[in-house]
């Protein structure tokens, strides 16, 4: 990462136009298209992962890795209105792969995944972090689709049109994972009592 | 429980969102995409390639100017080698190691003289004795060994070299790839390929097929003042060699070469050490002969060339050797090993004239009887017919 930044000169590359000449420039491999494409949509993507995922330590690769996925596929965007949906639908894949390799991994791990150092948090909201971390803690115990799909209702606030979109299935299956993401939540709440307490704080407000 | 759900949710979303207004990851992640080399490291990377070519070039033209340089060669236990100047092994073998990887081992009592080095070979006389080499080959090698009149011009091979200075006999037996031996009594070059041995002494050419069909190339016949490789000092028995029989004696305790020694192979062994025999034999070094047809016979008594082997040292105690007694004892066991018709007929004839030299009338005149019963016209019939008086 140092050495990236020493030897890049990382000035933005002017690129004017609307999304549909930036489809096209991304099309064509044009590099400032794609620079262009990443200044735009990168605090998006980067928030719409940290969603999913939580604070995680990888969330730069994360993100690279969805970059390079649209840049790859933006062959297949038909057209560009749809591109922010098209760029959500490629983030929450990757996020999704993410959760699964890391679910594999686990095993392999010395440590579990809540004792491995997070992304530093903010210390003046020290007691909220902690709760948010409770959540991602009780997320971390869940299948991944059942996990993805609360993250995107609860957390992003996506309706279930939005989710089945970006998740590539139905409304139903959408709604039926959601409910038994959120049976699983509430059975693992009580786990934490950091979440607990931030919850029982929420609903006395 | 929805509306629980929207305040964690809010909850977290602005967690998050402080998160993602303080983090670097973006800025990180568009550093590892678009990273470009910045100016002044262009400019390095530029002057660094132009740098290593003009290197790369210089060094080029260098080598291509460089004169050559001709090989040198170190002795074994000596240092540096010196063109011109006689080598001389006295009871141990000696190495010539030349530097781009040709081996010249010189067998004891041999002197040999490197008489030029050159870059793609080298010029190599040997004066007496035998010399054993295994030329580095290159597409451009080009070795040549002296050996009294002759000349052997080599490409890559491993062969050895034999001459003798009082018998005027040159002996070449190749073990890899081939040699053009030229000079001296023959009138047109001789090519000896891989397996061959050949002869030249006096005013005879004598070519050998090894025994057997096709085997292993075996040593050349060491002259009578040299010995051969590979052979551990006769320290115990120096005495013996004073005579024919103690020097046969003493030659049956020197190890063969270690290449001939694996048991894994017997025949290819058994074929190998009778070639070598059979090459000392021709080159009238009887006793060495001796030795090894009776280490082929005791070694490989289930081969079929261990009765053959037997007979051949029988009838060398015999007729070249004067030891009526060692030659009885070969030629019984030639007979017990097995010999073909013809040769069980002369093995039996010589046996009749064994007894007859020792005296032994009884055992003599009873092998007479047995003879003239077998072979009544028999080409020896006139002979034994004759002994035992």
């Amino acid at each position: 990462m140092t050495h990236a930044s020493r030897f890049s000169s990382a000035k933005p590359v002017s690129f004017l136009g609307g999304d549909g000449e930036l489809v096209a420039g991304l099309k064509a491999a044009n590099p400032a298209a794609q620079q262009a494409f990443f200044g735009r949509y990168a605090r998006f993507v980067e928030r719409l992962l940290l969603g999913v995922l939580g604070p995680d330590a990888d969330l730069g690769d994360v993100m690279q890795d969805t970059f390079m996925a649209a840049f790859r596929q933006i062959t297949n965007l038909r057209s560009a209105e749809a591109l922010t949906e098209w760029l959500r639908t490629i983030a929450v894949g990757v996020a999704q792969n993410r959760i699964r390799s890391r679910t594999r991994n686990r095993w392999l791990l010395f440590f579990a995944p809540e004792q491995l150092p997070d992304v530093p948090l903010l210390p003046a909201r020290a007691e909220a972090t902690q709760a948010l971390r409770a959540v991602y803690a009780v997320l971390d115990q869940m299948p991944a689709h059942e996990r993805v799909v609360f993250a995107l209702r609860h957390i992003e606030d996506m309706t279930v049109p939005e989710i089945a979109a970006a998740t590539k299935v139905s409304e139903s299956t959408v709604k039926r994972r959601l409910q038994q993401a959120e049976r699983l939540f509430d059975d693992g709440k009580y786990k934490h009592p950091a979440l607990a307490d931030w919850v029982a704080g929420m609903e006395a407000s | 429980m929805t509306s629980r759900y929207a305040k964690l949710g809010r909850a977290a979303r602005h967690e998050l969102d402080e998160l993602v207004s303080r983090s670097r990851v973006s800025a990180d992640v568009q550093a590892r995409l678009f990273a470009t080399p910045h100016p002044a490291a262009r400019w390095l990377w530029h002057w660094v390639a132009a740098a290593s070519l003009g290197l790369a070039v210089a060094v080029g033209v260098i080598v291509w100017l460089w004169p050559p340089v001709p090989l040198t060669f170190t002795v074994a236990g000596e240092g540096t080698g010196l063109v011109g100047a006689p080598i001389t092994s006295a009871d141990d073998t000696k190495l010539l190691a030349f530097s781009e990887g040709t081996m010249v081992w010189v067998a004891p009592h041999s002197t040999t003289r490197v008489e030029r080095a050159q870059t793609r070979g080298a010029e190599v006389a040997l004066e007496g004795g035998t010399l054993r080499a295994q030329v580095k080959h290159k597409g451009d090698t080009r070795w040549l060994f002296h050996a009294g009149p002759y000349e052997v011009l080599v490409t890559g091979t491993k062969f050895d070299l034999s001459w003798d200075t009082q018998t005027k006999k040159l002996a070449v037996a190749m073990h890899e790839g081939r040699v053009l031996v030229q000079g001296g009594l023959l009138s047109v070059p001789r090519e000896v390929r891989a397996g061959e041995r050949f002869m030249m002494g006096g005013h005879s050419q004598e070519p050998l097929a090894p025994p057997g069909g096709a085997t292993p190339a075996t040593e050349a016949p060491a002259p009578s003042s040299a010995r051969k490789f590979n052979e551990e000092p006769l320290s115990a028995d120096l005495a013996a060699r004073t005579t024919r029989k103690g020097q046969a004696l003493a030659m049956r305790t020197a190890a063969a070469p270690p290449e001939l020694k694996p048991e894994h192979d017997k025949q290819n062994v058994a074929a190998a050490l009778f070639a070598r025999a059979d090459a000392a034999r021709l080159s009238g070094n009887e006793a060495q002969a001796v030795a090894l047809f009776e280490e082929v016979a005791e070694r490989f008594a289930s081969d079929r060339l261990a009765g053959l082997a037997s007979f051949a040292a029988g009838r060398l105690w015999l007729v070249r050797l004067g030891d009526a007694r060692a030659a009885l004892i070969d030629l019984q066991r030639a007979r017990r090993l097995g010999l073909g018709a013809p040769l069980d007929e002369d093995c039996h004839a010589r046996i009749v004239e064994a007894l007859s030299a020792l005296q032994r009338m009884d055992a003599c005149k009873k092998e007479q009887a047995l003879y003239l019963a077998s072979y009544p016209r028999g080409p020896h019939a006139g002979l034994v017919s004759k002994a035992c008086r």
